[in-house]
């Protein structure tokens, strides 16, 4: 029957349904690196990568 | 608790990689201006099979691509990656098992792609046994990579593992799944897809190598070379978040926009277009995002070849991906599909943001890999200069060349005739730009050898012994309370999302495959996409010489210059006649729609020419039509047939539903060897001498069937 239905779907609805899903997880996302506490807490890996070490480093 | 930690940086595989990367960078370079002048000229094919321009290409894409911008991807992550992780690579042996399997491949790739050993997909073209070596190493890459980020030494995974996360998972999807055939030898095989379906899933891969080899690993070095470089942090972190799960959800979808206009339903090419357009969302902001990271050092952009190459590299990326979009608007695409503004499209991407973030990424990483200085930052600076030179005469002649081809093919009279009907008068019209062309890969190509020379100078320059230093041997790394990683341990949600590998490996998987899904799907479940009745009976699959004469048409590469597909728009169709539809190709393995018409389309070029007009033309093109830039394919009157493997091909493509009956594959050789005596005859009666099984009679075989397998012809 999933099958049948599949098959028979007007395919045309699919843009709409996805870019609803994509804005979905884009909010999300936008909610997500704003939640609270994360300022902190990405003020400090943003600078991550300086940090390394090695005596022949920059 | 506090204590030290002190280990060694796997610094002899990057080395390695590195020398790989300039190495390889060289041959596709080079290949490219050799394939540049056979445009410009057809005299450079020199009439031999292995200098063809439709067997070269095909290197020199795959040289760029795989070799050139792979070493280097896997220079700048095995670099990166041990810094930001704070440990050595997993595992040594599994590090150089990667590095010299994918110098394998890539030799394989140099050594059978000349010799016309293809699958006739883009991007995608090495044989079967290639396509699993290539499987195997990449796992063994993704393995290392996963269990090197699992002992890692730090609690946080910065944003550039991500991407190089959603890298090696991607890949491995995009390889796998494009990559499916059915093998019929040792070195050919036919893939399980056919026509539009092939279509799709071969643009899916496309598009995404594009996204996942050559932009996603590039962010993540990006995100670890500018700050580097300037030293100092990300201008954002939050954005490089957001920026990361935008492009891997996004980006999966986009693949339709290849197929603007052309056969392919109207729903996935509109899905193609919606999601190319968002893309400038978190493209934009990547770029941004870069670009700001530079803020306050702006001072070394006049002094720091390394921080020119990356700014140049981020600026580039910003170009190539506000163009993107721009082309996937049907309207734009129309006229700018088939055309060199897509070859300026690419090189601007390629040269400009693959090239220059490689050769930055180099400058700063081979002073450091050797302990020493680099040997001459003025050398540094021309190459710089040069590069940028190159590339504006490459990308420049190419946008005139492509806007002229896009404006001449759909200029019609006051009559609403087209004004240029001979697709040759185009062709004549832009060979200048063809010569302009090459001049910037020559000059590009001057740059990178200043690089060369810079870099050997460089690494002669470092003391000898310095890299069996011992004091310089460990790093030692302080772990502490209080430090950052520490103060993160809080964070349950941040814990789970952002530092977990597997977690973060199954979301990216779950973003591309529900993308991928989505889009692909529908093709192969739909019962409405192909209309049975178009042409009044059903469509035929190609006769057993037909399909000899098809693999010839693959070996040979002749989608490389002509495409198989008559757009819905009135340029096609008033030069090539009716728009093509799904079931023109619904039983080709692979496709043959092509992505560049440097010759004219074939989709109804069957019949269109008499049999002996093919003989001539493809003996010698110039002859037939004036001005032709096409090259001799003198090697097919002399080569033979392989009639033996044919009752072998017909029984695969049978399993694959191509509706031969039994007596068709049994009897395929004889079948083949009777139609081609038939042609051979016709030819022999107009005065040509013609034996039985040469190789072109095939082709004409085939050419003449193009456009006449649908509406019961033969």
């Amino acid at each position: 029957m999933i099958r049948e239905t599949l098959m028979h779907l007007h395919w045309s609805v699919l843009p709409v349904f996805s870019m609803l899903v994509f804005f979905t997880v884009f909010i999300g996302v936008i909610f997500w690196v704003n939640r609270s506490g994360s300022k902190e807490i990405y003020q400090k890996l943003n600078a991550v990568v300086l940090e390394e070490g090695g005596s022949h480093e920059r | 608790m506090e204590y030290t930690t002190k280990f060694k940086y796997d610094d002899e595989i990057v080395r390695k990689f590195t020398l790989a990367t300039l190495v390889w960078g060289f041959v596709a370079f080079l290949v490219g201006i050799y394939v540049a002048l056979e445009l410009a000229s057809h005299q450079f094919n020199l009439s031999l099979p292995y200098f063809s321009f439709g067997r070269l290409r095909p290197l020199h894409t795959n040289a760029a691509i795989f070799a050139f911008a792979g070493n280097g991807i896997f220079a700048g992550i095995y670099y990166s990656l041990q810094r930001v992780l704070k440990t050595r690579l997993f595992s040594d042996k599994i590090s150089n098992f990667h590095f010299w399997g994918w110098q394998l491949i890539i030799v394989s790739a140099a050594l059978t792609l000349p010799f016309g050993l293809t699958q006739g997909k883009e991007y995608a073209e090495l044989i079967w046994p290639i396509d699993i070596a290539i499987a195997v190493v990449w796992l063994a890459f993704g393995y290392n990579m996963i269990r090197t980020i699992l002992i890692r030494r730090v609690e946080h995974i910065y944003v550039a593992v991500w991407f190089y996360i959603a890298t090696f998972v991607t890949v491995a999807l995009l390889h796998v799944f494009n990559s499916l055939a059915v093998p019929f030898s040792l070195i050919g095989s036919y893939p399980i897809y056919a026509g539009v379906s092939d279509a799709l899933v071969q643009w899916w891969y496309g598009h995404n190598a594009v996204a996942f080899f050559l932009t996603t690993p590039f962010l993540g070095l990006m995100y670890y070379f500018i700050p580097k470089a300037v030293n100092r942090p990300v201008y954002s972190y939050r954005l490089s978040v957001v920026h990361f799960w935008t492009l891997v959800f996004i980006y999966i979808w986009a693949g339709p926009h290849h197929l603007l206009n052309s056969a392919v339903p109207d729903w996935a090419q509109n899905l193609g277009v919606a999601f190319s357009v968002m893309l400038w969302i978190p493209s934009w902001g990547g770029m941004i995002n870069g670009l700001l990271t530079i803020r306050g050092a702006w001072d070394k952009l006049r002094t720091d070849p390394v921080v020119k190459f990356l700014a140049l590299a981020a600026t580039f990326y910003g170009m190539a991906t506000f163009e993107g979009p721009l082309l996937s608007l049907k309207s734009v695409s129309e006229l700018g599909h088939y055309t060199d503004w897509i070859i300026a499209h690419v090189h601007s991407g390629a040269l400009g943001w693959n090239g220059f973030l490689t050769f930055g990424m180099i400058y700063y990483l081979v002073p450091k890999l050797w302990k020493t200085e680099l040997y001459s930052k003025d050398l540094a600076n021309i190459h710089f200069w040069t590069g940028t030179l190159g590339i504006l005469i490459y990308v420049i002649s190419m946008y005139v060349s492509g806007f002229t081809q896009g404006l001449m093919w759909r200029e019609v009279t006051d009559s609403g005739r087209l004004a240029y009907p001979d697709f040759v008068q185009t062709v004549v019209r832009i060979i200048p730009l063809y010569w302009i062309r090459t001049l910037g890969g020559v000059v590009y190509l001057g740059g990178f050898i200043v690089m060369l020379y810079n870099v050997r100078m460089t690494i002669l320059k470092a003391p000898k012994g310095s890299l069996e230093d011992p004091s310089d041997e460990y790093t030692p790394y302080q772990i502490a309370k209080n430090t950052h990683t520490e103060s993160l341990t809080t964070s349950f949600s941040h814990r789970v999302l952002e530092r977990m590998p597997l977690v973060l490996t199954v979301l990216v998987l779950v973003g591309v495959g529900f993308g991928s899904l989505v889009s692909l799907a529908p093709m192969f479940l739909s019962a409405s996409v192909v209309d049975s009745n178009y042409g009044g009976s059903k469509v035929r699959g190609y006769s057993a010489l037909e399909l000899a004469g098809r693999d010839i048409y693959v070996r040979e590469g002749c989608y490389t210059c002509h495409s198989q597909m008559i757009r819905k728009t009135v340029g096609d169709v008033l030069r090539y006649g009716p728009a093509s539809r799904i079931e023109d190709s619904l039983y080709d393995r692979p496709f043959q729609w092509g992505s560049k018409r440097i010759g004219p389309d074939l989709a109804r070029e069957g019949t269109k020419y008499p049999n002996l007009w093919h003989y001539r033309h493809m003996k010698n093109p110039q002859e037939v039509l004036t001005g032709s830039i096409m090259p001799s394919y003198g090697w097919l009157y002399k080569t033979k047939i392989d009639y033996e493997s044919l009752p072998r091909k017909l029984g695969i493509m049978q399993m694959l539903n191509v509706p031969y009956s039994d007596a068709e594959v049994e009897q395929a050789l004889n079948n083949a060897k009777d139609d081609a005596k038939q042609i051979a005859d016709g030819l022999r009666a107009e005065g040509e001498n013609v034996k039985d099984d040469q190789e072109i009679l095939a082709l004409i075989a085939y050419l003449q069937a193009l456009g006449q397998t649908v509406g019961g012809a033969k």
